[in-house]
């Protein structure tokens, strides 16, 4: 009932409303979302205060460019929108119904666009945003006509990949295939090679210095023998497990490389979270401990400092990794909505 | 399955005046609804519910979407409906079941608000539908976008028949903003499409003497199911049928009862392409049933009026995914026993209070498994225990204070779903909420006067909320207050009636207990105020609705802040002193298709259609023509 009151007197009848717009560049940018609703919110260096938000999309992804950000809803409605480095509307652009898009990069002077569920890349001028001719997927689309392509990545040398899933959709749930793909491209839109990769690729592709890329591959739900963290050889074309699932007891949902060990965040069998440190030389796999791992969305390195985002319900926020205790830090950097993405502009990189 | 039974010898009481024999003793806790509303917009059981602003309904886009509606906070799932008593909860599909019945097929409609009539509805109330009948009635409605519906009921001595069918084509233009809400230069206007819907029942009560009566009740509905205005679905249908048998005997002056029902509802969604849940194996079929048993022993006398009830039901679930799956099934059983006591401290002060307790059992981890992985996982006790205690204080009909506090354990709609728009939640907990209500009443031949305030507390509130697909999932919400003022006014001048109603509600929902951020629910605007005017002179009749709604927000976030535009619906009525009359109404006078949506946070503002909840267009201006019969008395 104190409780109660206090609501009343405080808060009369209207609910808080966030920030709004940053006047400066933010160095961290943060999307939040509960997946019906979400924002995008502009942070100084470490977090130390929020500059602004504005509105997104609740099932979106958001992409760092040279010019600012790409944001790409999808679910309720299917769109792109570009973002100036003040988090400023430049563009927004309708994209096919159910599309899904999942990905976005710069490659020369277009934006490439992966979708979900339409066996193709989209194509965009990055100087005046008119389309341009789109690639075409069905070599490398399943028998439900959809591709599952998810995430894309550009080399240092310039090689461009797009991982697919192949998912099957004709059941009543997702069939993971024996195997999915990485598709290659030359930057003209050429296709060049089909790898076959582990089955399910999940997440995003991080680039070693040496060239090789590392991305998870879950399979199913299950914890899996074929599954586990994949690092492939663009080179050799070859790949290999860094890391198993079945040492992980779960699906990794993030990683993150910080020198030369891997921060690994985990999806268990109960859908709870774990995080992990692995060291690939040495093999040693150490928990990252403490109440606060339970609900964790993502892992990001900013600076040298590591974070990741706590959606714990109703005490939601980012957390600093404490790679000295291997812990999560007890302070919460409060957010509006559970945090999805941390993201460190390019410019800041 | 615990089931009790209560008998007793009794000696016979006098009933109240003008307390229908079949009646609870705290059937005068209801409030009567009309079921020929006139002068509010929406499809038929929206504009019977819209008549009290203590409930929110907000659609009234198409006849396959599910009723939705709040009422002090609580959700269209929560809301027990009953037909004579038999409550139609789980395997109805909560309330959204509700679309499938006409309310035309009824006789009548009481509001029970924070607790039912009897052992139902422990938090959100009980809307209890009546099929005893009044003489002979025919009505038929023609609307500009050609909805089409025709009732007739008639009686003739202990034997009544109601016949309902409704047609509507859907079709009418809205804004389709194409998902793309910060660019309007490609907003288009287009029409609906797939949201045709066809509706039809038949509701036959027989009186047998001596006490019996048996009601048979079968209805069936089918159509589109259109998807949000950005999101729209071409290929997607429904189709649900009920069928009701329910018998009852009654002492004379009810002092005993007993009531033996089955139910079955069956529903079937096509996805050939798979748009909505983007599974092309996804055709789910169900059904549901119920058998239910009750027995209640009434007595009323000097001072003092008991009642026991005691019932116990049997829900059953059985579903296929897919025509290539076998199906599950899965079964919940709940008994429940209940006592009011009901004391006269004075010629106009009374006492009411009551007790209900009951225990509910599940078995459904075969249904479980047919849900996506992620949703599998369950740590919640397949058996919760319900109860619902109660106090309250009357003076006359002019004062009512009343403390009511509810356990409620989640339907197996919302633990299991409907494959479909609403997702179920296996984790879900029991919600638990208490009330404190008051009421204050003034009536004389020219004014009527009622004034309602109310405050509630719940704990793990079952509050359904959009998934990212556009579908509807319930969730604990871990703490929800709610206080709310219900001002209604009435005055007659000679020909002239003009009544006001204003609601405020303020709502503070936490996600957990440590949320610092409050809420309010979504879809539930703040302030609500409604004056209708209305002129009779013989044969003539005209009536204005004025009706303005405060802003609401369509996330349980808080984030997307809907503004709503007034409300003007306009009635002429012509009637002849057979019984005829003839009515022709405008609704949604403004012709308002567009509504303003602010984006939060940044305040930014854009168009988008008049939309439900869900984000269903609505249509704008609509004139309706009907003819109705009904006989004299």
């Amino acid at each position: 009932m104190r409780s109660f009151m206090i609501a009343l007197i405080g808060l009369g009848c209207s609910a808080q409303e966030p920030d709004v717009q940053p006047q400066q560049k933010p160095n961290i940018v943060v999307l939040e979302s509960d997946y019906a609703t979400g924002i995008i919110s502009g942070w100084s260096d470490d977090f130390e205060t929020t500059l602004g938000s504005i509105p997104s999309g609740g099932d979106a992804r958001l992409i760092a460019l040279e010019t600012g950000f790409a944001l790409l809803e999808r679910s309720r409605s299917d769109a792109v929108t570009f973002f100036d480095q003040n988090l400023s509307l430049q563009r927004q652009i309708a994209l096919p119904e159910r599309s899904n898009p999942h990905d976005l990069i710069e490659v020369n002077n277009s934006y490439w666009i992966s979708l979900y569920q339409r066996p193709e890349l989209l194509r965009f001028s990055s100087a005046t945003y008119q389309p341009l001719s789109a690639i075409d997927g069905m070599s490398w689309t399943d028998e439900d006509n959809r591709p599952e392509a998810s995430a894309m990545h550009i080399t240092a040398s310039g090689r461009l990949f797009l991982l697919v899933q192949n998912l099957d959709f004709t059941g009543v749930e997702p069939i993971p295939p024996e195997h999915s793909q990485l598709i290659e491209f030359s930057s003209s839109g050429e296709l060049l090679k089909q790898h076959q990769i582990p089955s399910n690729p999940f997440g995003t592709v991080i680039e070693r210095a040496d060239g090789r890329l590392n991305f998870a591959c879950n399979r199913s739900w299950e914890i899996d023998q074929q599954a586990g963290l994949w690092q492939f050889d663009p080179i050799q074309e070859t790949g290999e497990f860094l890391i198993e699932e079945t040492r992980l007891n779960g699906n990794i949902l993030d990683f993150e490389w910080y020198e030369e060990t891997i921060y690994l965040l985990v999806s268990n069998e109960d859908f709870s979270t774990s995080l992990y440190q692995f060291d690939p030389e040495t093999d040693a796999l150490n928990s990252i401990t403490g109440p606060h791992t339970q609900a964790i969305g993502c892992i990001e390195r900013v600076d040298q400092t590591l974070f990741v985002c706590d959606r714990t319900l109703g005490q939601h926020g980012i957390r600093r990794i404490d790679q000295a205790e291997l812990k999560l830090d007890d302070q919460l950097i409060k957010t509006t909505l559970a945090p999805l993405q941390i993201i460190v502009p390019l410019a800041e990189l | 399955m615990i089931f009790l039974l209560i008998a007793a010898s009794i000696t016979q009481g006098p009933t109240q005046r003008g307390e229908r024999s079949s009646s609870t003793l705290r059937a005068d806790h209801g409030e009567q609804f009309s079921l020929d509303s006139e002068l509010f917009d929406g499809s038929d059981w929206e504009g019977i519910l819209g008549q009290s602003l203590a409930l929110t309904v907000t659609r009234n886009a198409s006849l396959m979407a599910p009723l939705d509606l709040s009422w002090r906070g609580a959700r269209t799932q929560q809301v027990q409906w009953s037909i004579d008593g038999l409550p139609l909860g789980g395997v109805l599909g909560g309330s959204a079941g509700v679309r499938s019945i006409d309310p035309h097929l009824f006789g009548g409609l009481t509001a029970f608000s924070s607790s039912g009539a009897s052992l139902d509805a422990p938090i959100a109330g009980e809307m209890a539908l009546r099929t005893a009948q009044k003489g002979h009635r025919l009505a038929l409605k023609w609307d500009q976008i050609n909805q089409r519906s025709a009732h007739l009921s008639s009686r003739y001595g202990g034997r009544s028949l109601s016949l309902a069918i409704h047609q509507t084509p859907g079709i009418f233009r809205y804004l389709d903003p194409r998902g793309t809400t910060r660019d309007a230069s490609d907003d288009q206007w287009v029409k609906r499409s797939n949201n045709d819907a066809r509706r039809a029942g038949v509701l036959w009560r027989e009186s047998f003497g001596k006490g019996f009566v048996a009601r048979f009740l079968i209805t069936s509905l089918s159509g589109g199911v259109p998807g949000t205005g950005a999101r729209a679905l071409r290929r997607v249908r429904e189709e649900e049928r009920l069928q009701l048998a329910h018998v009852s005997w009654q002492a004379p002056r009810g002092a005993y009862r007993v009531d033996l029902s089955a139910l079955q509802r069956t529903q079937k969604l096509d996805d050939p392409t798979g748009e909505f849940s983007g599974l092309l194996g996804l055709q789910p079929r169900s059904v549901g049933q119920r058998v239910y048993l009750s027995a209640r022993q009434k007595k009323r006398g000097g001072k003092i009026a008991y009642e026991w009830t005691g019932r116990g039901f049997i829900d059953r679930l059985n579903r296929r995914p897919g025509p290539t799956l076998d199906p599950a099934s899965g079964y919940r059983v709940q008994g429940q026993a209940g006592a009011t006591i009901q004391l006269w401290l004075h010629p106009k002060w009374r006492v009411d209070s009551w007790v209900m307790l009951g225990q509910s059992h599940e078995s459904s981890q075969d249904l479980i498994d047919q849900l996506p992985e992620s949703l599998q996982n369950q740590t919640v006790s397949p058996s919760m225990a319900i109860w619902s205690p109660g106090l309250s204080l009357h003076h006359g009909q002019r004062m009512r204070l009343r403390l009511i506090a509810g356990r409620r354990a989640p339907t197996l709609l919302e633990r299991i779903g409907q494959h479909g728009g609403l997702r179920g939640n296996p984790e879900l907990k029991a919600e638990r909420s208490w009330t404190l209500d008051f009421k204050l009443k003034n009536e004389t031949k020219k004014w009527r006067f009622v004034a309602d305030s109310y405050l509630r507390q719940s704990t793990d509130l079952i509050d359904w909320t959009s998934t990212s697909f556009g579908r509807a999932m319930p969730i604990n919400r871990a703490r929800v207050q709610i206080a709310g003022l219900h001002l209604k006014n009435q005055l007659v001048f000679n020909q002239l009636l003009v009544s006001a109603a204003y609601r405020w509600q303020g709502e503070w929902a936490q996600d957990s207990d440590l949320d610092a951020r409050y809420k309010r629910l979504s879809g539930s605007p703040e302030h609500r105020l409604r004056m209708i005017t209305q002129w009779q002179t013989k044969p003539w009749k005209f009536g204005l609705n004025l009706e303005f709604k405060s802003a609401r927000f369509l996330d349980a976030a808080n984030l997307r802040r809907i503004e709503s535009s007034p409300e003007v619906n306009v009635l002429i009525e012509h009637r002849w002193a057979q019984g005829w009359s003839l009515k022709t109404q405008l609704f949604n006078a403004t012709n308002t298709e567009q509504s303003r949506l602010a984006m939060l946070p940044g305040n930014m503002v854009v168009d988008v259609p008049r939309q439900d909840r869900w984000g269903h267009p609505l249509p704008g201006r609509r004139l309706q023509f009907g003819i109705a019969y009904q006989e004299r008395p």
